[in-house]
């Protein structure tokens, strides 16, 4: 979770700096791409976590990389950074949390939609849609499967939770019937 | 058959109340822990949370918000922590802590939260009340001016305690000062007056002595007693107080009487240094945090006497003090002396020299002064203050061996008298007209002529004598609350009746 908290920062400060969408991808592709390449090569991520090297010769190193890889500019300097700082630990958070900033920045609103069986796509469709006409906003949904909430939706955008679930329901049945014995 | 038609009918209602949830989406604000332990969460989100608002974590424990920062917010919690994780959720309750409250809850013994811990059952109340309220402001109270009998003469002559004040028992440990305390609550039988007893950080057996004291004496019925005990999360211990004057301030609202005793408030601070130190809040004098005055003075102010228009009500503190060594110059200590209307000091010298209660009158003081006595009381009390302090100046000279002429002898005999006078045992209060008397006997030399060790006897025996000779005499003192001059004649001539009865016993 903190690392989630301190990925945050680095992916806005990343997207803040992006022009358009097409850069973004660009970016998001070419951190991808490093990432497997620090996870199918041990030797990388062993220099790279090596203490007896200094943060100065780490840059060397990934610059070096991703100069061969023909990265733009501002992903070297980016994971340069993040490479400077002693980040490197939290790249997975960063690359998975990359998309959500960039529909933050546009001003597209994330939901995160549980369901206890996977959608269809003419559900997700229509969900989208709905959320979209009442948030007069565009969304964008990113879905998973949870068989905790037992039936029904849960739907959470950032510190609000829609809840429509069945476990929800039974969880508020409990909280009255403590009420009535209260 | 009856019972299959309720059955079925149950059944009807649960399947009703289950489909009309459907319909309804419920939105909640969520946030997650970050790091959890030592009794606090650190937690993200939540950053429409408000301060001091109940927070539920998941296994049905509950925190309080209690540092709103840019990023994140930091909660005590008010149950096991180690049940919490990372990552787990955290709803907004949107409702700021409330305990229960009201008739219901006397005789009980609670928790912090109000939860019973007495085995009685559950309360059943619909009065909630919340537990940080602002205090009266000026406008709605009036100048504190009927006296709460604390039963112990030499409160009651010297330092009054008016209801509606707040006066503060300091003194080291092992000096009476719960005594006090309690001796203050078993006084007020039939007064109409609620007690509430708040025990903070205290040794579960103390608790519970307390209560057996109370139970045995027949006090429960109209007191409440608070209890978080040293064994308890430093976060329950800190709402104790605000707990038990959220309790009292039901009753002072609604036109009655109450009187809160918080025991003791040094551990109060020092839970709150704790709960602060672990919410990384800077440290200042002695570790405590900057705001550890405001702790104790938003709490005290809400003792008042309210106005007529709100109904007269009255809630009187008596929050105690245990000092190291005497010193009372330590930063808690002249905190709440200096939040108190006067206070009431307890040194362990005359602890060991048998003064007991052990109150130190020279430095004791109360602030709201005669304004909190009867007229009968403060009559014969101006002289007892003045007759001690001249005592006090003496017995230097005494100690020096010198010679003393006639006056100064019998100043110092008067003195010895009126101290041997204000010992009192504990848990035997006096209703105060017993109190005027024996003091005027005191004051008018009555005792004068019997060695100090028979002055115990003495008050014991004038009491049965004037119960059984001249009950009257009780009856016009607690009736027209002053003497006058056929009044003063009377006591003067039953006192020398007395005298005569006892010297001839004493021979």
């Amino acid at each position: 979770m903190k690392n989630q908290l301190l990925a945050k920062k680095y992916t806005r400060g990343l997207v803040g700096a992006l022009k358009d969408e097409a850069e973004f991808r660009r970016v998001q592709g070419e951190i991808q791409g490093f990432a497997g390449l620090m996870r199918s090569r041990e030797e990388l991520r062993g220099a790279l976590a090596n203490p007896l090297l200094n943060a100065r010769k780490k840059v060397g190193i990934v610059r070096d990389i991703l100069d061969r890889m023909g990265c733009l500019d501002k992903t070297i300097r980016f994971l340069s950074l993040v490479v400077r700082h002693g980040r490197l630990e939290i790249l997975p958070e960063i690359e998975a949390g990359a998309p959500a900033a960039w529909n933050e920045r546009q001003g597209v609103l994330t939901f995160e939609v549980s369901s206890v069986v996977p959608l269809t796509e003419k559900q997700k469709d229509r969900l989208k849609a709905e959320l979209e006409r009442l948030e007069r906003k565009p969304v964008s949904l990113a879905f998973q499967a949870d068989p905790a909430i037992i039936g029904g939706l849960s739907l959470r955008k950032g510190n609000v939770v829609y809840d429509v679930s069945v476990e929800g329901n039974l969880l508020k049945l409990k909280e009255k019937i403590q009420e009535g014995q209260r | 058959m009856t019972m299959e038609i309720k059955a079925d009918e149950i059944t009807r209602i649960i399947q009703r109340q289950i489909e009309g949830y459907e319909t309804k989406v419920d939105v909640r604000e969520v946030g997650t822990v970050t790091s959890v332990g030592d009794g606090i969460a650190r937690l993200y989100g939540l950053d429409r949370v408000m301060y001091n608002e109940l927070l539920e974590f998941p296994h049905g424990v509950f925190g309080i918000a209690l540092n709103l920062e840019e990023e994140s917010v930091g909660a005590v919690l008010l149950g096991e922590s180690f049940m919490i994780m990372e990552g787990d959720l955290v709803k907004r309750t949107h409702r700021i802590m409330e305990v229960p409250a009201g008739p219901a809850l006397v005789g009980r013994v609670v928790n912090p939260l109000g939860q019973p811990l007495d085995g009685k059952g559950p309360i059943k109340t619909d009065i909630f009340m919340a537990i940080e309220r602002l205090a009266p402001g000026v406008v709605e109270r009036l100048p504190v001016r009927e006296p709460l009998q604390t039963g112990i003469k030499a409160i009651d002559a010297m330092i009054p305690i008016g209801r509606g004040q707040r006066e503060l028992i300091i003194g080291d440990r092992q000096t009476g000062k719960t005594i006090i305390a309690t001796d203050t609550i078993l006084n007020q039988k039939d007064c109409g007056v609620i007690c509430i007893y708040v025990a903070i950080g205290q040794k579960n057996s103390t608790v519970a002595q307390i209560i057996k004291t109370l139970e045995d004496r027949g006090a429960m019925e109209y007191s409440i007693v608070v209890s978080s005990t040293a064994s308890d999360p430093s976060p329950l211990q800190y709402l104790a107080p605000y707990a038990g004057c959220a309790m009292g301030e039901f009753f002072r609202d609604n036109g009655r009487h109450a009187l809160v005793i918080y025991d003791d408030l040094s551990k109060h601070a020092a839970a709150y240094r704790e709960i602060s130190l672990l919410l990384r809040r800077p440290p200042g004098r002695e570790a405590y945090p900057g705001d550890v005055f405001f702790l104790h003075s938003r709490l005290l102010e809400r003792a008042a006497k309210l106005n007529d228009e709100l109904g007269g009500g009255t809630l009187t503190a008596l929050p105690i003090i245990e000092t190291q060594a005497g010193d009372v110059s330590g930063y808690i200590p002249t905190n709440v002396i200096s939040i108190t209307d006067g206070q009431i000091y307890l040194e362990p010298e005359l602890f060991n020299v048998g003064v007991r209660p052990a109150i130190n009158v020279g430095i004791s003081v109360s602030r709201v002064g005669g304004n909190a006595q009867i007229k009968a009381m403060r009559q014969v009390a101006g002289k007892l203050k003045l007759d001690l302090t001249q005592y006090r100046e003496l017995q230097t000279f005494a100690q020096f061996g010198t010679e003393l002429d006639k006056t100064s002898q019998a100043q110092l005999d008067r003195g010895e008298r009126l101290t041997e006078l204000l010992k009192q045992d504990q848990y035997s209060p006096f209703p105060v007209e017993k109190q005027v008397l024996i003091i005027y006997a005191g004051n008018r030399g009555f005792l004068d002529e019997f060695r100090l060790d028979r002055v115990k006897a003495y008050e014991k025996k004038l009491f049965a004598f004037v119960e059984t000779n001249h009950p009257d005499i009780l009856v016009r003192i607690a009736e027209k609350k002053q003497i006058d001059s056929s009044l003063d004649e009377d006591i003067g001539a039953a006192l020398a009746e007395f005298n005569a009865e006892f010297k001839k016993e004493a021979d």
